[in-house]
C-alpha cells in the first residue's frame, strides 16, 4: 500500500457525515411526517399481538383446540393434538399461570398479560409521541400536551378493556371457545375498531377539548394558589407590624391615662 | 366464566357490530354519493374501514348455532377455519377498500388536499379532496 493510500485510508477511517438541518425545516418536515408516524405507532401493539397469533397458529394449526379444566383447585390448560408436532407447547397440558402459556395469550391470564402488555407499550409510545410534538412545536402549550396524554391513555384503557372482555367472552364460548387463537383474534379485532369508535365519540362530545379547558382553569387556579403561598410572609408581617403598633398605642395610652 | 354468560357478553358485541356496520355503511354510501355529485369539499376517513372487523361477532354467532346443529368433527375444523379466513379478509378489506376508493377519488378528478388532525389513538386518517384546486 502507497502511503498515499494509506492516508486516503486513514482518512476514510475518521471520516464523519453530520447532516445539518434547519431547525424551521425539521419542524415543518415534523408536521408533514406526524400523522405517518402517529400510525405507526398506533399499529404497534396489535402488530405484536398478530405475530403472537401467527406464532399460536403456526405451533398448533388453525385447529388447534384447547380446554381448561381445574384439578385440585388450579386451572389447567390442556391441549388437544399431537404434541409432537408443535415447537413451543410440546407437553399436552399446563397450568393456567406457566409463562410459557401466559407469553404465548393463550387462556384467560395470556389474554390479560398480552393487553396489558399492549396498553403499556401504548401508552408509553403515545406519551413520547405527544411529548416529543409538545418540545418541537412553538405553539404546543402545556395544558394541551396534558390534555391530549390523559384522553389518549382513557382511550387506550377502554379499548384494552373492551379487548380483554372480548377475548374472554370468546374464549369461554361454547364451540368457538376450544379454538387457541381465537379469543386473541377476536381481542385484536376489537382493539383495532374500538380505537375509531373512541376516536368518534371524542370528537362528537369534545372530550379532549374539555380535559384541555379543565386543565388551563386548574392551571389559573394553581397559580393563583402559588401567588397567594408566595404573599403568606408578607401578610405575616404586615400583621405582625400592624399588631405591634395596636400593642405600642395601648401601652403609650394607657400610661397617658396613669399620669 | 360460563358459556352461557359469555352468549350474554357475546350477544352485547353483536349488538356493537350491528351500530358499527350502520355507520360503516352510512358513512360509506355518504363518500360514494358525494363522488357521484361531485360534491366540491370530501373528508375521507381511511380508518373506517376498521369497523369490518367487528363482523367476526356474528360470524362467532353463526358458528356456534352451525356447530351445535351439526356436531361432526369436521364441520368444526371447517368453521375454525372460517373463522381466521373471515379475520384476515376482513382486515385485508379494512386496508384494501379505502385505497381503492382514493385511487376512484384521483381518478374522479379530485386533488388530496392533505389531512385534518391525525387520529391519536385509532387507525387511519381523514384526507381532505377537493374537486377544484386546494384551498
Amino acid at each position: 500500500m502507497t502511503p498515499k493510500q494509506e492516508l486516503m485510508k486513514e482518512l476514510k477511517a475518521n471520516e464523519y457525515n453530520v447532516h445539518i438541518i434547519e431547525w424551521d425545516g425539521f419542524v415543518k418536515e415534523w408536521e408533514n411526517k406526524k400523522g405517518i408516524v402517529k400510525t405507526g405507532v398506533n399499529y404497534v401493539s396489535p402488530a405484536m399481538d398478530s405475530i403472537t397469533a401467527v406464532k399460536l397458529l403456526r405451533d398448533f394449526g388453525i385447529t388447534g383446540k384447547l380446554v381448561i379444566k381445574e384439578y385440585g383447585g388450579k386451572a389447567y390448560i390442556i391441549l388437544k393434538g399431537y404434541p409432537g408436532c408443535r415447537r413451543i407447547f410440546r407437553g399436552t397440558r399446563y397450568l393456567e399461570t406457566n409463562p410459557k402459556v401466559v407469553r404465548m395469550a393463550v387462556g384467560p391470564k395470556g389474554i390479560l398479560k398480552s393487553v396489558k402488555g399492549g396498553f403499556v407499550l401504548s401508552v408509553v409510545l403515545c406519551t413520547g409521541f405527544h411529548v416529543f410534538d409538545y418540545f418541537i412545536r412553538d405553539e404546543a402549550t402545556l395544558f394541551e400536551l396534558l390534555g391530549r396524554v390523559t384522553s389518549d391513555i382513557i382511550k387506550i384503557g377502554v379499548s384494552s378493556i373492551a379487548a380483554v372482555t372480548t377475548g374472554l367472552f370468546v374464549g369461554s364460548a361454547a364451540v368457538i371457545g376450544g379454538s387457541v387463537a381465537a379469543p386473541l383474534i377476536a381481542a385484536i379485532a376489537v382493539g383495532l375498531a374500538a380505537g375509531w369508535i373512541l376516536e368518534k365519540i371524542d370528537e362528537n362530545v369534545g372530550a379532549t377539548k374539555a380535559l384541555i379547558e379543565a386543565y388551563k382553569e386548574l392551571g389559573i387556579g394553581i397559580d393563583e394558589t402559588v401567588e397567594t403561598i408566595k404573599d403568606i410572609p408578607n401578610m405575616l408581617t404586615s400583621e405582625v407590624y400592624r399588631y405591634e403598633r395596636w400593642l405600642i398605642n395601648r401601652v403609650l395610652n394607657q400610661n397617658i391615662f396613669q399620669y | 366464566m360460563s358459556p352461557k354468560t359469555a352468549n350474554y357478553g357475546l350477544l352485547l358485541f353483536d349488538a356493537l357490530a350491528l351500530l358499527g356496520f350502520y355507520i360503516l355503511f352510512q358513512e360509506h354510501f355518504l363518500v360514494v354519493s358525494q363522488i357521484d355529485s361531485h360534491s366540491e369539499r370530501i373528508i375521507f376517513d381511511t380508518g373506517l374501514y376498521y369497523l369490518l372487523l367487528f363482523s367476526v361477532f356474528p360470524l362467532v354467532r353463526i358458528v356456534q348455532m352451525v356447530a351445535l346443529i351439526a356436531k361432526t368433527k369436521e364441520f368444526h375444523w371447517n368453521l375454525d377455519l372460517l373463522f381466521i379466513v373471515w379475520f384476515i379478509l376482513c382486515l385485508v378489506l379494512a386496508n384494501a377498500i379505502p385505497y381503492k376508493m382514493q385511487k376512484d377519488l384521483i381518478a374522479t378528478g379530485y386533488q388530496y388536499c392533505g389531512r385534518m388532525e391525525s387520529y391519536r389513538v385509532a387507525r387511519g386518517s381523514r384526507n381532505i379532496y377537493q374537486f377544484s384546486e386546494c384551498k
